[in-house]
């Protein structure tokens, strides 16, 4: 069975103004699925839709039973009154994990993201990079079993970048099922298995490239003129 | 384009943005119920001052009231009316630049002017009937209070751009105390006959010519660009931190400029045994202690209910206050508990959750708790201390 099964017929912040319109798409375990689409397409809010932070939603989201979830927002959210650690401490208390089980993970993640030294600190008082590094590590504390990741990359440096995959390729050999949202699309080639591309609140194209290049007609394309042809071609009809 | 066109375009433009922020609470409503109720209530109390002075002011000396006033004076900042984007376009034009910042302290100037005759006007019954102040005397209070609060102003320019957080907090520990020596030296000129009424103009004028010629001169530099535009944005954002502590719908400022707390170092548990409702509980009790505004709010809401039990005098409108201010701070600990929680997308999905609601519950009431402790403390001291007041006024 599937982690995530997603049928929205519509959804926006009114009924009568549907942002975004049948989107349908199911998360399996180990899946890394690519969310891409232009500015203004619609990606941000089909992310919003599957936390249910949307006022209006007509569909289904139906996470798999006992399914966890990690959301790792574009723009870090933290509170400006806990240091890192708290967070981490929080999220431990009210996921009810193991104590001594949850600090060994928390200080190896903390090592591998060279958050350690900082983790006394108040995160909002972090660099954008760290800010970012320090949501993985609140996202992985847990294991959960689907992430929801909007626009990972940005203000993560190369190393960052690197170990960031390297992390998520972990959690997919862990069967964690991931959903990311990115503008980088070389990127998103490179490791994701499937693709969602959103333009103008609807679905596209899906599948593998190969599926995305026959649905564009453009064999042996990349990801990226796939997509400018979704975008731009349908700007211009 | 000069100056005057640029300044007074950022002036309006504050303005506007300060009215839309209170029209995020003062909703018609508001103001037909509460503030129009409030200023008609003013009125009358005032037109009823100058038939008798109010019970409240009988056993107050005229020391306390200067002591009020050396308080107030703090209120205000230098206003430069900088912006963000100044720093690419208007920097350049290094005339039409500073004298926007000119024109932004002179208005600061006109503001504190303003407010000072407003609070003389609402205390001239008492200061007139009560101690019979004439007319000449409270030019001359008016005199001192500007020139006194204009030289506040120049200090507090310098103090704010002081980083370093203990040399700040010496450094205002240091101004208070000096201005409190000044206030208290002027207290004395001020009551000593028409001689030493003669020293305070001089020292009045002496303060107004010198706070001026250094103000001009602090503002004639443009590397002090960064701290002018954060005191402009503070200034902006004065008087509506309550504001977004009540409303829900207004993201809150950034609270701290310290990298790692004060209580609690080194992430210290406040809670030994770690259950899913401590967790609730121990996340909302570090934001509350280390969120300044949080705890502001609690104090001030409780010193001025404490305040007003103790000066208003029929015990039934004393229990009216008592019993307003028991449903506005649950009221209050409720929208606080909300807001902390159900903002965040790290604790908004656990916000459905049985332990949620007992941490909720468990800890609104602890903290009501003491917040009444505090009232009736405070309530207690104040009332002796009041009622001595008044014991030494009728010995009199």
């Amino acid at each position: 069975m599937n982690l995530l099964q997603v049928n929205i017929r519509a959804a926006g912040y009114e009924k009568d103004e549907a942002k975004i319109k049948d989107i349908d798409f199911a998360i399996g375990r180990g899946e890394l699925i690519g969310l891409i689409g232009p500015n203004g397409a619609g990606k941000s809010t089909t992310i919003k839709t599957l936390l249910g932070l949307l006022p209006y939603k007509d569909g289904e989201i139906l996470f798999k039973e006992n399914a966890t979830y990690s959301y790792i927002p574009e723009r870090p959210i933290f509170y400006d009154e806990l240091t890192l650690w708290e967070h981490l401490d929080f999220v431990a208390a009210v996921e009810g994990l193991d104590d001594r089980t949850y600090k060994e993970k928390a200080n190896k993640l903390l090592q591998q993201y060279k958050l350690a030294e900082h983790a006394h600190e108040f995160p909002g008082k972090y660099s954008k990079g760290m800010q970012q590094k320090a949501i993985l590590v609140l996202s992985m504390i847990t294991d959960p079993d689907i992430y929801i990741i909007d626009e990972p990359f940005i203000g993560l440096d190369p190393n960052a970048m690197k170990l960031f995959l390297e992390s998520i390729e972990e959690e997919r050999k862990r069967g964690a099922g991931i959903l990311m949202s990115t503008h980088v699309l070389d990127t998103a080639e490179k490791v994701c298995d499937r693709f969602l591309m959103i333009h103008e609140g609807q679905l596209q194209a899906e599948g593998t490239l190969a599926d995305i290049r026959e649905q564009c007609s453009l064999p042996n394309a990349s990801l990226f003129d796939c997509f400018h042809q979704i975008a731009e071609g349908k700007s211009n009809e | 384009m000069n100056s005057s066109s640029i300044f007074l375009r950022r002036l309006r433009e504050n303005q506007r943005y300060k009215r839309k922020v209170w029209r995020t609470v003062a909703d018609w409503t508001v103001v037909v119920y509460i503030i129009i109720p409030a200023i008609l209530i003013g009125i009358f109390r005032f037109i009823s001052w100058w038939q008798e002075t109010p019970s409240w002011a009988e056993p107050l000396p005229l020391s306390i009231f200067f002591f009020g006033l050396f308080l107030l004076s703090w209120y205000g900042n230098i206003q430069t009316y900088v912006e963000e984007a100044d720093k690419l376009f208007l920097v350049k034009k290094r005339k039409l630049f500073l004298g926007v910042k000119v024109f932004g302290y002179g208005y600061s100037l006109a503001a504190e002017a303003l407010s000072t005759i407003a609070i003389l006007i609402i205390l001239s019954p008492i200061l007139i009937l009560k101690f019979n102040i004439g007319s000449g005397l409270i030019f001359l209070l008016f005199f001192y209070l500007f020139s006194f609060r204009s030289t506040i102003l120049i200090c507090k320019y310098y103090w704010k751009r002081i980083e370093s957080r203990w040399i700040g907090m010496f450094t205002g520990i240091w101004l208070f105390a000096v201005f409190g020596g000044i206030h208290l030296g002027a207290y004395s000129l001020f009551v000593g006959g028409d001689l030493l009424n003669f020293a305070l103009a001089g020292l009045s004028f002496i303060l107004l010519v010198g706070s001026v010629i250094v103000s001009y001169r602090a503002l004639q530099r443009i590397s002090t660009i960064d701290h002018d535009i954060k005191m402009g944005q503070d200034s902006k954002n004065s008087g509506i931190n309550m504001i977004f502590t009540i409303s829900q719908d207004v993201e809150k400022p950034v609270i701290t400029k310290r990298k790692r707390p004060l209580l609690f170092r080194r992430s210290k548990r406040m809670f030994q045994k770690r259950t899913k409702a401590n967790g609730f509980t121990e996340l909302f009790i570090k934001a509350f202690i280390r969120n300044f505004s949080y705890w502001l709010s609690y104090f001030q809401m409780t010193s001025v209910g404490a305040a007003a039990i103790v000066v208003i005098p029929p015990m039934w409108i004393k229990s009216i206050i008592f019993f307003a201010y028991l449903f506005m701070m649950y009221t209050w600990l409720q929208s606080v508990w909300d807001k902390v929680f159900q903002v965040n997308p790290i604790t908004k999905k656990y916000t459905e959750a049985d332990d949620y609601f007992k941490a909720r519950k468990r800890t609104i009431l602890i903290l009501y708790f003491i917040a009444i402790l505090l009232l009736i403390g405070i309530s207690s001291v104040g009332l002796f201390i009041y009622s001595s007041f008044s014991i030494l006024y009728q010995m009199q």
